[in-house]
């Protein structure tokens, strides 16, 4: 058996749901593509388990994580989030090179370097997938399109007030439809009034909001990629998001959209995608830079190529 | 800087920023009331006395003299007259409501725009001034 050509080490790998497990799983097929990938996760080492197309490699518990026996160390190691315990097994394994996502405590060897997955052209990127059919129909729940799509960065609870974005946007333009994703459910308010809501099931549900928007203010984007700022991008959609350093920032800046630090900017953001114009070349401008960073999986299989030396 | 000699506007500079309140029911203008003059009845009513002058008059005569003595007929007559008069005087009423509602959520639209556009603006000096201070002291 060929040794593997990088070995992952997934300590996010199992929460399916986090921005970490996606990114690592996706590095992780397009290693795959370029030659044999040992993924290594948490657990206990008696009970190796299959996960999709790896055979996973359990490394003890989190706080005490050991090297497994067979698995070479003159590789390049793919860490998803880089703790004082993962950086003590690298120290000790002194891999070829190593790179990680992120970074929990620190500092570290400076050897090891951050794979940068969004922003500037030695970017590596993610695949970030979508169904185009989302483009086709729009939400069942609601019989309109083009609102303003908020997602919010809070569960919600029954009876409480949207969050304050939310508020300032309906009433800032009235006459708009304001839908608001939160815990699952998205709720549709015009006028500062609750109109209805409709329950969020599926992905394809999440998309075909994404798709039918005038624009998607996105208030807790995610920190590793701000994947759903990438997936409403992909269909066209303009972004708005919260002037904070990070992964969406750069997604804003570099298609075109807008970032806000009080509820003026925001207005001022939201008003400029009630523009046709305006609206169209930052949506055609987005869509450019998502397909191109994040839509095409035969490019990250080349940029991962030249990550780790394959030829 | 003493409280007492703080500027006025510094009052309005200290106020959180609380984000619009939202309404618990909507305030849209509601469907316009329909007309009294469509109705069946007086459609009806219409109808028959509109016929009187121009025909023999012998649907309305005859729908009256269903009532026995003058003055009862003379009585039914004028209760016509005036229902007629009444249902032309609501529809003129409903017309003059959906013009109000109208005018009422447009006005309150436009202002509750304003307001908002103007509350975020001063949130947004407040910022730029505090930023301002940090930068000087």
């Amino acid at each position: 058996m060929k040794p593997p050509m990088a070995v992952v080490i997934g300590c996010r790998w199992l929460e399916r749901r986090t921005e970490l497990a996606f990114s690592i799983r996706s590095l992780a097929g397009a290693a795959s593509r370029c030659g044999p990938v040992a993924v290594l996760v948490p657990g206990d080492p008696k009970e190796p388990a299959a996960d999709g197309l790896f055979d996973l490699r359990r490394i003890g518990p989190p706080e005490a994580p050991q090297w497994p026996d067979g698995v070479p160390t003159d590789t390049t190691i793919i860490v998803d989030e880089l703790t004082a315990e993962v950086a003590g097994l690298l120290a000790s394994a002194q891999p070829l090179s190593a790179l990680f996502l992120s970074a929990r405590d620190g500092p570290f060897s400076r050897a090891w370097q951050t794979l940068r997955l969004v922003g500037g052209d030695e970017a590596v990127g993610v695949h970030v997938p979508v169904n185009r059919l989302a483009e086709r129909y729009r939400h069942h729940g609601f019989g309109f399109t083009d609102y303003v799509l908020v997602l919010s960065d809070r569960r919600g609870d029954v009876g409480e007030p949207p969050p304050p974005a939310v508020a300032w946007v309906s009433a800032g333009f009235p006459d708009a439809d304001v839908v608001v994703v939160e815990d699952a459910v998205a709720s549709a308010w015009k006028g500062r009034s609750l109109r209805g809501k409709v329950s969020v099931d599926t992905r394809m549900d999440l998309w075909r909001l994404l798709a039918h928007a005038n624009v998607c203010i996105d208030l807790g984007p995610g920190p590793i990629i701000a994947r759903e700022c990438i997936e409403a991008l992909r269909f066209g959609t303009p972004v708005v998001v919260p002037d904070r350093a990070g992964p969406a920032l750069v997604h804003a800046q570099e298609s075109g959209g807008s970032a806000f630090a009080d509820p003026d900017e925001l207005l001022a953001a939201v008003g400029r995608m009630q523009k046709d114009a305006a609206r169209s070349a930052v949506s055609d401008a987005g869509r450019r830079y998502a397909e191109s960073h994040f839509g095409d999986p035969t490019a990250l299989v080349t940029r991962m190529q030249a990550v780790l030396g394959a030829e | 800087m003493e409280p007492m000699v703080r500027d006025a506007q510094d009052a309005i500079a200290e106020m959180p920023e609380v984000a619009p309140r939202m309404l618990r029911q909507p305030a849209d203008a509601p469907p316009a009331v329909g007309h009294v003059g469509t109705s069946a009845p007086v459609v009806s009513l219409r109808r028959i006395l509109s016929d009187r002058p121009a025909g023999s008059g012998r649907s309305f005569r005859g729908w009256a003299a269903r009532v026995s003595g003058r003055s009862d007929r003379r009585l039914l007559l004028a209760l016509a007259g005036a229902t007629d008069a009444m249902a032309t005087h609501c529809d003129l009423l409903a017309d003059r409501l959906a013009a109000q509602e109208a005018v009422t959520a447009d006005v309150a639209d436009v202002y509750g725009k304003e307001i908002a556009l103007l509350r975020a603006e001063l949130v947004h000096l407040r910022r730029s001034e505090a930023a301002l201070r940090e930068a000087g002291a």
